[in-house]
């Protein structure tokens, strides 16, 4: 008895459009980076009191990254064809920042730093559209055949096809 | 009445400057001072100038004679050495 199960997985076609998204993701925030540290240094001066003068500059730096990347994920969504939570990402990708924020706090990143910006940037950049390609639906494609022999002497083909979205 | 003026009175109450930016500079000055001017040990200087809230990290730097301190990404401070009779100024 012999059993044949041949699986045409179309999944690296599937992900090929996935993974030129979250690229295209990537550069898009890390282009507004720069824009995120100019505003929050722009913002360290509203207040002289600690959380009133504080709340600005990081809200900034946590919010706006998370709501360039909902946004440029969402306009990708639709291009490409995926289902797309948007609310739920950003939820996701505020928290997401928010870790990654309170990270670069404890080592001491500084926006006064070249460095820590160009690194704080490239790290922020690269993780936070991950939630949102994830948690994308992939329209995904595969064949698959079943090869079944009824009797000994004769052997009886079943190729059965599916097709799933 | 009389509250409200001295409600209004004590918000603005305080230094121009945020307190993370008076923590931070408050934080490189005072460690600069205790590791290069008084020469104590860089661990006890670091629980000498703690401040609440406890919100600075630093780097001190021996070769260059130098703290940077950092607070919430957008605040920090630098001071360096100078000689012995200046001491620790403020970049």
């Amino acid at each position: 008895m012999y059993l044949l199960w041949m699986s045409l997985i179309g999944m690296a076609d599937a992900a090929r459009p996935k993974l030129t998204g979250y690229t295209q993701s990537v550069v898009v925030t890390a282009a507004s980076m720069p824009v995120t540290f100019a505003l929050g240094e722009a913002l360290t001066s509203t207040s002289n009191q600690l959380v009133i003068g504080l709340l600005p500059a990081v809200l900034t730096g946590v919010v706006l990254p998370a709501g360039v990347v909902v946004g440029s994920s969402t306009v990708m969504a639709n291009k490409y064809g995926y289902d797309y939570d948007s609310s739920k990402a950003l939820g996701q990708t505020i928290g997401l920042n928010a870790a990654i924020y309170s990270s670069g706090t404890a080592l001491g990143v500084s926006t006064s730093n070249w460095q820590d910006k160009l690194l704080y940037g490239t790290v922020s950049a690269l993780l936070l559209p991950i939630p949102s390609w994830v948690s994308m639906n992939v329209p995904d494609t595969s064949a698959s055949m079943l090869i079944v022999p009824s009797t000994s002497e004769n052997w009886k083909w079943q190729a059965s096809f599916q097709h799933r979205f | 009445m009389w509250w409200i003026v001295l409600l209004v009175g004590c918000v603005q109450e305080g230094y121009n400057n945020h307190d993370l930016e008076l923590l931070t500079s408050y934080r490189a000055k005072d460690m600069c001072s205790c590791v290069f001017v008084q020469e104590r040990e860089e661990a006890y200087c670091r629980e000498w100038t703690k401040a609440s809230p406890n919100l600075a990290t630093m780097t001190v730097d021996m070769d260059t004679k130098r703290v940077q301190t950092e607070a919430m990404q957008y605040w920090s401070a630098t001071a360096r050495f100078v000689n012995n009779e200046q001491g620790c100024v403020l970049e």
